[in-house]
């Protein structure tokens, strides 16, 4: 039986309504009315407290909450043993701080400061509830403004932040004298003097925060990870008579109004790498992006904000500087011909007028939404002063995203940094500093070792590489490794599941895989068919939507790939144990069974849950050498000679269909088994047996896109690959054009991949692989989508020519995985489709945000990959081939396929004197004329085979080892 | 609004109430003089005034049966009763349909073979809606008919629940059903017979019964509150016949 309480409003019905007044989307002002209880059952969430245990609220189904808080909380002399309540304005500035592991214990978290982070900044109220959810930290919500006892109403006149800071006291308070007899005191942590010195006059235990930290045992490091907008204040207000550097910002309402009207636009800024002066934005209503060029120009916006711009002048449009900003030039150096000389600046401008390349060019007046994030970096030698003092002092951070400009903070700890890897936090950017302004968040190590360049990679491309917390672990079978399919089949989880146990499925994975997410199996049927069967791991068995396991899966998205790491989407128990379709071992599969004739013929297709017992796991080779083997005459083998015959005949038919075959440049690194440095870089080797697996894991995709599409017509997750737009390839058509007399046809895939057939030199073997890579970078990226929000056409993967595809075969690793097997057990009435997976909506962010962390996994392992190259190249002197990839006016780049690595190589670093160097922009060339040792010209060329010497150097920009080339001539 | 949690993990919702909390409940009977019965019902926000007219000769004499009474049902969204301001007229396909769902309930919950030939009508006017309008309405007509003497088999009493993610929660308002899947269960006395079920989003199965027994428990919340004006009243009349 269920209890039912009916709330009465408290008395003096005055304040039981909240009224507000809002704007409406069409201008309307709205009078929103809405209820408030307020109750007397607010728990206080202390474990030292009797009292409040039973007021903990107890769910639908009877469990109830249990309090949080320590008995035995964090001793100070000042304050005894005592919970922090911190304001608002603590939580903006120095959240950093708060989410220290080592500090910062029991925390009482308001709910009028929670409401008024959401008002603030969306992504801190999330960090903020993360918090509070994972427990670890014990962080706690209190429901203030719904307690009797706490709630207070706004007086006439009063502002409302007033009103909160009284609401905020007026809690503190109710906790003081609730927890007075267990003996634990309560500290209100705030930076706004006035709310202090009121708080202190109600006898509330005060607290600023840096006061606070001053009593901590690691005062120094936690000191100057205050904000630098809490602590510069005072200071700012007295350098006000500085110049200006920049204009000032347009308001944000005046921005609206604008882009309403079409007189400015807004888009992201993508700061070019090779120049962190120009940006381009991309703007509806026009083809091609907007250039933005010089410092003033782009009036402080950061890569990746969302920036407000207003298009120049016909006059002014400028063509993208083919130059490169070279890191060794100090940025002041770089930055003087932009400002400085406007009438040279003109004459070249006049010149360029007349030539093609004119694009529109913008200048930012305004931000919209920042895209600050904690920046990896390290301290700019030649911006410290002082080496190794103890007293303050602004340093510059050089991040390790060339995009970024440097930052300025403030530390007390010098000649600890040096030499280190650190993170630092961007607070703002004044229209008077040359320099956003930052504070320091922590330390990472040692430049240059392993573990502190790993962690910067893992930050810097935001992956979520912390250990899971306990609300994670907690959602595990409490067997953990002992978990087995249940002998007897008529219990519960064998429910709706197919035996398949004595089918002779194996795994084809690369060596020393853990986490193996498919297997397969063929045998012939009476009817002169095949069964061919994919089986692939049960993830969802285990993750259950709406856990705590769940929420953490789809926020990391997918596991991550490093070079010597692997950041798990799910926790190893289950990756590498119970999911993990290990041999000889019975597990859970999700399978998909085909009927196909001898030409490969799709006859009828099922999916089933089922039970597997894989027999055998092989390596890539192993099953290559197994199926060469002519003496291996056993049914397995034999099964596995029938995939790779129909594997042949889907490979062939996909690429009839106008399949894209495209190079992309991976290598791998060969580390030395003891020590895992690098040894040696090789190119990835391809079999046929891993084309074997692709070719039934992409039919497995396809059969399950049909398959949840028909179920779900709007909600399906799918995953879709636009056709690039035909001006994506039109330099690529014109370098080919100009440098070789080669055409590319882009009309369709089947057109592309044909003429990529065609391009090949005869003299430059490796020529056709270059192209190749070439194009996949004007191709656009495959994207998870929700089938709602587009038309079926649009649904068409272009780079497997598949009119409809998703990603069913790895659910170990991706989350979009998890998605379409929920989907795809509610199609076969295996189970009833979860709530959040009928919601378009949620759909629509739970793919962008995979998307997102799908990108950023990629680059993470590029990144990697580009670390240890140069970590195996140290002290060493190669020569190698190299391409010719880009020219730029002043240098240009070579692609060295052995090492599937690109490097600049600068024109003046060719021989000193600097040579003269003349750019033939319409050949895509250079003409150097080298005056010393001895007098010759040389001509660059794209595409041009050049000879390379390939060594490591530190580079001064990121700190890390650097590739160095150079050209041998 | 996309960052607004329907309920938070500390089991509290945006008005502060917890997942098997009704809004406040407050009822009045016999308000309108001029009509044969009336009944005011503010359920937190949400207000509906019903008058009932009837039993009388019916004005569409097509309409009148020989054996049985014939219930009319007029439904009446006030301008001012959302946010936006907005007429609804009562053409309106939604309103009409709901007339129909109403005039259907009542039909099994009065005697209608004590009267025929006649006309029983009720009018519903919701002044202001902040969710579960047609529970409220429903209610409203059942207290309104009881007033006017009318002999019914048993009370109708009604309630929302709804589904967020796997949490039930009981009486929605308007926010909350604009963004979570939900039911208005309709409930003949107190022994759990459903007269009335009306569900316009999706909600899975396995949640659906959870939430119609929390939505059956609501109306009979609402029945005994219901019981407790009517006798109230019923004293009243009785000792002005005294």
């Amino acid at each position: 039986m269920i209890s039912i309480v009916e709330r009465k409003r408290s008395s003096g019905s005055s304040n039981i309504l909240n009224k507000v007044f809002a704007r409406s989307v069409r201008g309307k002002v709205q009078k929103i009315v809405r209820e408030h209880y307020l109750r007397d059952d607010i728990p206080c969430h202390s474990c030292a407290c009797t009292v409040c245990v039973s007021k903990e609220p107890v769910d639908f189904n009877g469990n109830a909450l249990k309090p949080i808080l320590s008995e035995n909380p964090f001793h100070l002399e000042q304050y005894g043993k005592h919970y922090l309540v911190p304001d608002t304005n603590v939580f903006i500035h120095c959240m950093d701080l708060l989410e220290n592991p080592n500090n910062f214990f029991d925390v009482i978290v308001l709910q009028t400061v929670l409401s008024e982070l959401s008002g603030r900044s969306i992504p801190l109220y999330n960090r903020v509830k993360r918090v509070c959810q994972e427990k670890t930290k014990r962080f706690v919500t209190f429901s203030n403004e719904f307690f009797s006892d706490t709630y207070i109403t706004k007086v006439d006149e009063e502002e409302v932040n007033d009103r909160n800071d009284r609401a905020i006291r007026k809690a503190t308070h109710w906790y003081a004298n609730h927890l007075a007899g267990v003996g634990i005191n309560v500290v209100l942590l705030t930076d706004d003097a006035e709310n202090g010195r009121k708080a202190r006059e109600e006898g509330l235990q005060v607290s600023s925060t840096k006061e606070y930290i001053t009593k901590l045992p690691d005062a120094d490091i936690l000191l100057d990870m205050i904000s630098a907008n809490a602590e510069a204040q005072a200071e700012r207000e007295s350098r006000t008579a500085g110049k200006t550097l920049f204009t000032q910002h347009w308001s944000m309402s005046r921005m609206l109004t604008c882009i309403k009207n079409g007189e400015i636009h807004k888009g992201i800024v993508n700061i070019n790498p090779y120049n962190f002066l120009e940006g381009t934005v991309s703007v509806l209503g026009y083809d091609k992006p907007v250039i933005i060029l010089g410092r003033s120009n782009l009036n402080r916006s950061v890569q990746g904000d969302l920036v407000a711009i207003e298009i120049l002048p016909q006059s002014e449009w400028k063509t993208e500087t083919s130059e490169i900003a070279s890191d060794e030039n100090d940025e002041e150096q770089v930055e003087e011909p932009v400002a400085q000389d406007e009438s040279a600046f003109q004459a070249e401008n006049e010149k360029e007028v007349a030539r093609k390349h004119i694009l529109p060019t913008a200048r930012v007046v305004g931000i919209l939404k920042r895209n600050w994030r904690p920046y990896v970096g390290h301290v700019d030698m030649a911006s410290v002063a002082n080496r190794t003092g103890s007293s303050q002092q602004s340093v510059l951070l050089t991040p390790m995203d060339r995009r970024v400009p440097k930052i300025r903070f403030r530390t007390r700890q010098i000649s600890r940094l040096l030499g280190q890897r650190i993170v630092v936090s961007v607070d703002n950017w004044d229209i008077d500093s040359r320099y956003p302004e930052g504070h320091f968040v922590r330390a990472l190590g040692e430049m240059e070792t392993k573990e502190a360049e790993t962690e910067a990679l893992l930050l810097e491309y935001d992956v979520q590489y912390r250990p899971f917390p306990k609300s994670v672990l907690d959602c595990l079978p409490a067997e953990g490794h002992e978990w087995r399919v249940p002998q007897d089949k008529s219990d519960p989880l064998w429910h709706k599941r197919a035996d398949f146990r004595e089918l002779l499925v194996c795994s084809i994975d690369p060596p020393g895989c853990q986490d193996i997410d498919d297997a397969l199996h063929a045998r012939p049927l009476p009817n002169g068919n095949y069964e061919v069967g994919v089986h692939i791991a049960d993830v969802t068995h285990f993750v259950k939507p709406s856990t705590a396991m769940d929420a953490e899966a789809s926020s990391r998205g997918t596991t991550v790939y490093l070079v010597d790491k692997r950041i798990d989407m799910l926790p190893m128990l289950l990756g590498t144990d119970l999911c993990s379709l290990r041999p000889r071992i019975e597990r859970f599969a999700f399978s998909c069974i085909w009927e196909m004739d001898e030409n490969a013929n799709v006859v009828n297709v099922s999916f089933t849950k089922s039970v597997i017992s894989s027999k055998e796991a092989f390596s890539y080779a192993e099953a290559q050498a197994r199926i060469d083997d002519k003496k291996a005459q056993d049914p397995l083998t034999e099964g596995m000679r029938i995939l790779l015959r129909l594997s042949k005949k889907l490979k062939q038919r996909r690429l009839d269909n106008g399949a894209l075959n495209l190079a992309s440049p991976e290598v791998k690194v060969q580390m030395d088994n003891e020590t895992s440095d690098p040894m040696d870089i090789e190119i990835k080797q391809l079999l046929e047996t891993n084309s074997l697996v692709e070719e039934f894991m992409l039919l497995a995709n396809i059969s399950v896109a049909q398959k949840i599409y028909e179920t779900f017509p709007q909600t399906a997750v799918l995953r879709r690959h636009a056709a690039p737009p035909a001006s994506n390839f039109e330099a690529l058509q014109d370098i080919l054009h100009v440098c070789k007399d080669m055409q590319l046809k882009c009309d369709s895939s089947k057109a592309l991949a044909h003429s990529l057939d065609e391009c090949s030199d005869n003299a430059d073997p490796y020529f056709n692989t270059l192209l190749r890579i070439l194009t996949t970078r004007c191709m656009l990226s495959a994207e998870y989508f929700c089938s709602g929000t587009f038309a079926y056409p649009d649904f068409r993967h272009y780079g497997l020519a598949s009119p409809i595809y998703t990603h069913f075969t790895s659910p170990i690793r991706r989350y979009a995985d998890v998605l379409a097997h929920r989907q795809l057990a509610a199609s076969i009435d295996y189970e009833t489709l979860h709530p959040s997976l009928q919601n378009k909506q949620k759909l629509v962010d739970i793919c962008n945000g995979i998307n997102y962390r799908h990108r950023m996994a990629q680059m993470a392992g590029r990144a990697s990959v580009e670390y240890y190259v140069g970590q195996a190249l140290k002290g060493r002197e190669t020569r190698e081939e190299a391409h010719v990839i880009k020219v730029f006016k002043n240098g240009f780049v070579v692609f060295i396929a052995k090492f599937g690595l690109e490097g600049i190589v600068y024109t003046r670093t060719l021989s000193t004197p600097e040579p003269v160097v003349e750019f033939d922009e319409a050949q895509y060339a250079l003409n150097v004329s080298i005056k010393a040792p001895k007098q010759h010209k040389i001509r660059i060329q794209m595409f041009q085979k050049v000879l390379v010497s390939v060594g490591a150097i530190r580079d001064e920009h990121s700190g890390k080892q650097k590739v160095h080339i150079q050209l041998l001539y | 609004m996309s960052h607004y949690e329907v309920i938070s993990a500390e089991g509290l919702r945006q008005d502060g109430r917890r997942w098997n909390e009704m809004r406040e409940f407050d009822c009045r009977i016999g308000v309108e003089k001029t009509a044969h019965g009336s009944s005011f019902i503010q359920h937190g926000n949400t207000r509906v005034l019903c008058n009932v007219n009837g039993p009388s000769e019916p004005y569409i004499k097509g309409k009148s049966k020989q054996e049985k009474a014939f219930i009319n049902v007029e439904l009446n969204f006030a301008p001012f009763s959302l946010i936006d301001r907005k007429k609804r007229h009562r053409s309106d396909k939604r309103i009409q349909e709901q007339c129909v769902a109403i005039q259907r309930t009542f039909e099994q919950a009065i005697q209608v073979e004590l009267y025929p030939k006649s006309q029983i009508s009720i009018s519903l006017n919701v002044l202001e809606d902040d969710g579960g309008a047609i529970a409220t309405c429903i209610n409203a007509a059942t207290l309104a008919l009881i007033d006017a003497g009318i002999a019914m088999v048993d009370y109708v009493c009604c309630a929302t629940a709804g589904i967020y993610e796997t949490q039930v929660l009981l009486d929605l308002n308007t926010n909350e059903e604009s963004d979570i899947s939900w039911m208005t269960v309709g409930v003949l006395g107190t022994k759990g017979k459903v007269t009335y079920l009306k569900q316009e989003t999706k909600l899975s199965l396995d949640l659906f019964e959870p939430a119609l027994t929390t939505a059956i428990a609501g109306c009979d919340h609402i029945a005994l509150q219901m019981q407790k004006v009517v006798r109230q009243s019923a004293k009243t009349l009785l000792s002005k016949m005294a």
